[in-house]
This record gives structure tokens, sequence and C-alpha cells, in this order.
């Protein structure tokens, strides 16, 4: 009875003390966080050996980009995380960011219109000078070494390729602020969305817009199987 | 030639104009060794069948005519340049390629059609020959050559054979010139494959060291680059960012702290002390193996990869080769900070960039 009354006693301030000055966002993302993040990422999100890396100072960004797109929660170890259906709705994967933003800061995503007075041609030249080497020219991803690749653009909403830009997640590069302003970061994503995303292709088919390579293989295959075929046609009606 | 051949007895000159057009293609198919077996005309001349197979070919012609026209219009006035939306511009190259296809096949089929249905059918048979021409054939055949030769009267006109090979051997100089062009300039002028636009400028005495700047210019401080983030950076000089200064394109990478550590204690083992500042690292950008863009930066691997032909190297130890056919490290360029805060090349690169080649030492 005694031992109860003392604990009841001093649960209470124990747990304000776990928390200190987190928002009501923040405390509902930890408590997510708890549930699903907290076996590879530990209990204070200071990561666990072998299993998944500390998660101080990384951000609301990199929340954004690896929940958001349904890459945490993580499959399985492997090369590379994909891209999922997301197992947390937006208001959870905001609460989530919350509670990391406020456990060790880190970059944010701004709110609002992150496309707002962007410039296509600046757009343009930003994305294929920083990008294209690895993402490719049409925006449909590579490959990188030992099973890793640079995924596809297209189902990338603005504020995922925002955070991922902010904060490099996996093998990308982190571009920071200083480096593409966040006026640049718009030119870009305005260019992705508007130009890559859009599927506009003047041929008619892309054949995944891997470029002239593929092109050649397939009107080779089509057309000399035609070829054949009317040749032999030709041959036989004479 | 193979007429002398011919062993039928040569008809008189009266006899052959009173047979039609016909009998003397026969004749002279004939003398050759020739036999027409079988010979029906398909359409006879003036009947309804005739003149309906005639517009058909004349159609297909026409339909030819019509698409490469359509080509060259829509080719210089339909719209081409990209602008967004669904605009008519979307269209012009599938137009090329359908009114060219229709030009194309037009003229096929009105060949084919022509040759199948109006042109008669004609089976013709040739003997062959089965053992080499007898030798008094071939000296005969020999001689008819030399008379020919002589008929040319090069001997005897020396200057008409001295004119034609004067004037043939440029016209083949001309097709040989694209080869041998390339030989022709001296590729050590200026020391060009062992300077980049990062070289120290000497006005006099007075060395400036070159700064890094970005694609528009601007120079680079240390703030610009977080850790785990990579900038291109061109020499800052004028046209340092052209193709002018091709070879000078680098990599200015960010490490972290602890990789940063490791990079710099293998600098060192490799004598390139002092060649990193702080935890930034510069290495040129042109692949060792073939001169492709090895810039796709593996943040967490380390890595930088060519897309070209799969190219690794490993940043914190010299950029050396771990993967792929290159098998040289790229070149680190020793960078430091100067007065103001922006990134310098200390000197130019030590070794050449890019792919090797004969006088590499």
């Amino acid at each position: 009875m005694l031992a109860g009354g003392v604990y009841a006693a001093l649960a209470p301030p124990a747990q304000a003390q776990d928390a200190p000055g987190f928002s009501a966002a923040a405390l509902e993302g930890k408590a997510l966080f708890e549930v699903g993040c907290v076996t590879c990422h530990g209990r204070n999100a200071q990561g666990v050996e072998g299993r998944g890396p500390s998660l101080v100072g990384v951000g609301s960004a990199s929340v954004l980009f690896q929940v958001g797109t349904g890459r945490m929660p993580l499959a399985r170890q492997e090369a590379q995380a994909w891209r999922k259906p997301p197992q947390y709705s937006d208001e959870e994967v905001r609460q989530l960011g919350q509670y990391i933003q406020e456990l060790g800061g880190g970059p944010q995503v701004p709110e609002g219109d992150l496309t707002r007075g962007a410039d296509l041609s600046v757009g343009g030249d930003l994305f294929r000078i920083n990008c294209s080497q690895c993402h490719a020219f049409g925006g449909g991803g590579g490959a990188l070494s030992s099973g890793k690749f640079a995924p596809s653009l297209y189902p990338a909403t603005s504020q995922q390729i925002y955070a991922a830009m902010l904060s490099g997640p996996q093998n990308m590069p982190v571009f920071g602020d200083t480096q593409i302003t966040p006026e640049q970061k718009a030119d870009i994503i305005a260019y992705i969305q508007q130009v890559l995303q859009d599927g506009q292709d003047a041929g008619g088919f892309n054949l995944g817009r891997y470029g002239p390579s593929t092109e050649g293989v397939a009107i080779f295959l089509v057309g000399i199987v035609a070829l054949v075929f009317a040749s032999l046609w030709i041959a036989g009606k004479s | 030639m193979s007429r002398r051949r011919g062993k039928r007895e040569e008809p008189s000159g009266p006899g052959l104009r009173q047979t039609s057009r016909f009998d003397v293609v026969r004749e002279g198919a004939r003398r050759d060794d020739i036999e027409i077996v079988h010979y029906e005309p398909q359409a006879r001349p003036g009947s309804a069948a005739e003149r309906r197979l005639t517009r058909t070919v004349a159609s297909f012609f026409f339909l030819a005519g019509l698409a490469a026209t359509a080509f060259l219009v829509i080719y210089i006035w339909w719209p081409w340049r990209f602008q967004l939306g669904n605009g008519s511009q979307r269209l012009y190259t599938p137009l090329l390629g359908i009114t060219l296809g229709v030009a194309l096949l037009g003229i096929g089929f009105g060949i084919l059609t022509w040759g199948k249905k109006l042109l008669p059918k004609e089976v013709s048979v040739q003997d062959r020959h089965d053992t080499p021409s007898s030798p008094q054939e071939r000296e005969l055949t020999a001689q008819t050559m030399l008379y020919m030769a002589d008929e040319l009267g090069v001997k005897r006109r020396p200057l008409l054979g001295v004119s034609l090979l004067a004037g043939l051997a440029p016209v083949a100089a001309v097709a040989a010139a694209p080869l041998i062009g390339g030989l022709i300039e001296d590729p050590h002028e200026n020391n060009q494959l062992f300077r980049t636009g990062f070289a120290p400028a000497d006005d006099d005495g007075l060395i400036t060291l070159i700064r890094l700047v970005r694609e528009d210019g601007r120079a680079v401080r240390p703030a610009d680059i977080s850790a785990a983030g990579q900038l291109t950076v061109f020499p800052g000089i004028p046209h340092g960012v052209s193709n002018r200064y091709a070879d000078s394109p680098t990599l200015l990478i960010h490490l972290r702290e602890e990789e940063a550590q490791t990079a710099r204690a293998n600098n060192l083992r490799a004598g390139k002390q002092d060649y990193m500042w702080a935890n930034y690292i510069a290495y040129s950008k042109i692949c060792t193996h073939a001169g492709c863009p090895a810039s796709l930066y593996e943040q967490q691997t380390n890595r930088l990869l060519c897309p070209c032909h799969q190219s690794q190297f490993l940043i914190t130890d010299n950029a050396k080769p771990i993967f792929g056919p290159a098998n040289r490290p790229l070149p680190q360029l020793p960078i430091e900070v100067d007065d103001e805060g922006f990134f310098v090349a200390k000197s130019d690169y030590q070794d050449a960039i890019g792919p090797d080649f004969w006088e590499r030492p």
C-alpha cells in the first residue's frame, strides 16, 4: 500500500520531466513513435546499433519524406528503402515530425505552396546541373552501386521533393538552403511537377524515358520483325 | 562480248524491219543464250482493267507526293517549340513520321502495283556456263580491254592522265580529311593536357590563386554546402564556366566529421597533405576512364559513381577506383579558403585530368 501511494505521488512529475515542453502534436507523435518506431530507433530516438540510425537532428523534413512516402516503417533491412503506400495518415506524419523536430531540431519543410513564383526554365537548368546525374534527364531515376538506386520522381509531391533536398535521404546528397535557396527549390519542384510529371511525350510512347537506346532497341525489334514478315509476304506473292 | 558466242545465223537487215519489237527483243535475248519461255500481257491495252490499274498506281504516286508535300509544309511551318499543355506542337514529331511514312509507302506500293499488275508476266531461262571460257575467248576479252585503254589515248596524250590523277587525288583526300584532320593539331600546345583553369595566375611574379565558383560565377563559401552535400565548381576566371575549360569542372564535397578524418588520414598516406580544407574535399569531375562526369555522389557509402560505365571511386580514400573499368584515381584539387572566406585552389591539379593518353607520365 505504501509503495503504491509513493508511486502514485511520484509518477506524474516523473512523466512530466520525461517530456519537457513538448507541444500537444509532439506528444501525439511521441505516442506514435513509441509504438511504431522505437524498436529500431530507440526509446529517445537515439538509434539502435545494427537496426536504425539516430533521429536526433534529422528534423521534421526527414520524417515527412521517410514516413510520408511509406519508406518508413522499413519492410526489411536491404540496400535501400522502397516507396510503399504510407502506413500513417498525413496528420500522424505531421505529429511524428513535430516530435522529432522538438526532440533534436533539424531541417523543416516550410508551409504553404512550395512552387509559388517559380521559374520553369531556371528550374530546368538547376535540375540538369544538380539532379539529372542520378534521377536521369526525364526524372525516371537510375541505378547506383550495390542494389541502391535513385528513385523515380513521378510520384513525388512537392513537399516530398523539398524534404528530400533538405534532408538528403539515404544516399542522396544534402542540398541545404545555402546551396540551393528556397526560391531555387521552388523552381526545381515546379520543373519536376509541370514538365517531367506531366507526361508530355511527343512521340506517344515514352518507353520509360530512358532515351535513344531504348527507343533504338524497340524500333529495331518491332521494325525488323515487321520487315521480315513484309518481305516474306512479298516473296510469297511473286 | 557474248554476242560473239551466238551460234545462230545472223538475220539479214531487211528481215529485222518486218518483225515486231517484241520479236526483236526475243531474238536479242536468244543471241545472249536467254530464252523467253513464257510471256503473258496482264492487262490488255485500252481495257477497263488497265485503266483501273493505271488509276490505282497513279493515285499511289499522287498520295506519296501529297504526303511528302505535307511533310515539308509541317516541317517548315508547324509549331515545334516546347510549351506546356496540350498544344499542337505535341503533334509535330508524330505528324512528320506519319507523312514521311505515307510518302515512302506510297512510292513502294505504286512501284509494286505497277510491276506486279501492269507489267506483263515473263519467265526467261538462261543456261549456266559451267566451265570457264576458252583460252581463245579470254584472249579476245583481254585484247578488247587493252584496245579500249589504247582508244582512251592516255599513252599518246599524257596530259589527260596527269590531269586525271591531279584532279581526282584531292577528291579522295576530301574523304580522308576528317580521319587525318584530328592528327594535325598539336595536343601539347601550352601544355594543355596537364593544365586546367585552376592553375594559379602568374602576373609578373604576382601569383593569384583561382577561386572556386558556381555555374553562375558566384564564389563559394564553406557555409554554402551542408555536410553530406556536394557542389560542382569551376575555375573563377573568364570563360571558366564554358567548354573552353571543359577539363576543369570539379566536385566540392563536404564530408561528415568522421569520414573527413578517414579521408585526411588517407590523403596523408598518399602524400597529399593539406589537400583538404577542414571537412571539404575536391575531386575532378571528369572520370579517368572515358571522361564522363563521375558525379553520382552516394553520401552514405562515400562513393562517386560514373553513369557511363559504372566506375566507382571511394571519396574517403583518395578517390581510388573500387569498381568498374576506371584504373586511376580521380585527381584531387588542393583547396583552402582565402582571406575573404571563399574557396580557392592552392595549386593546379597535380595529375592529368580525364582518360589516359600515350604521353601521360
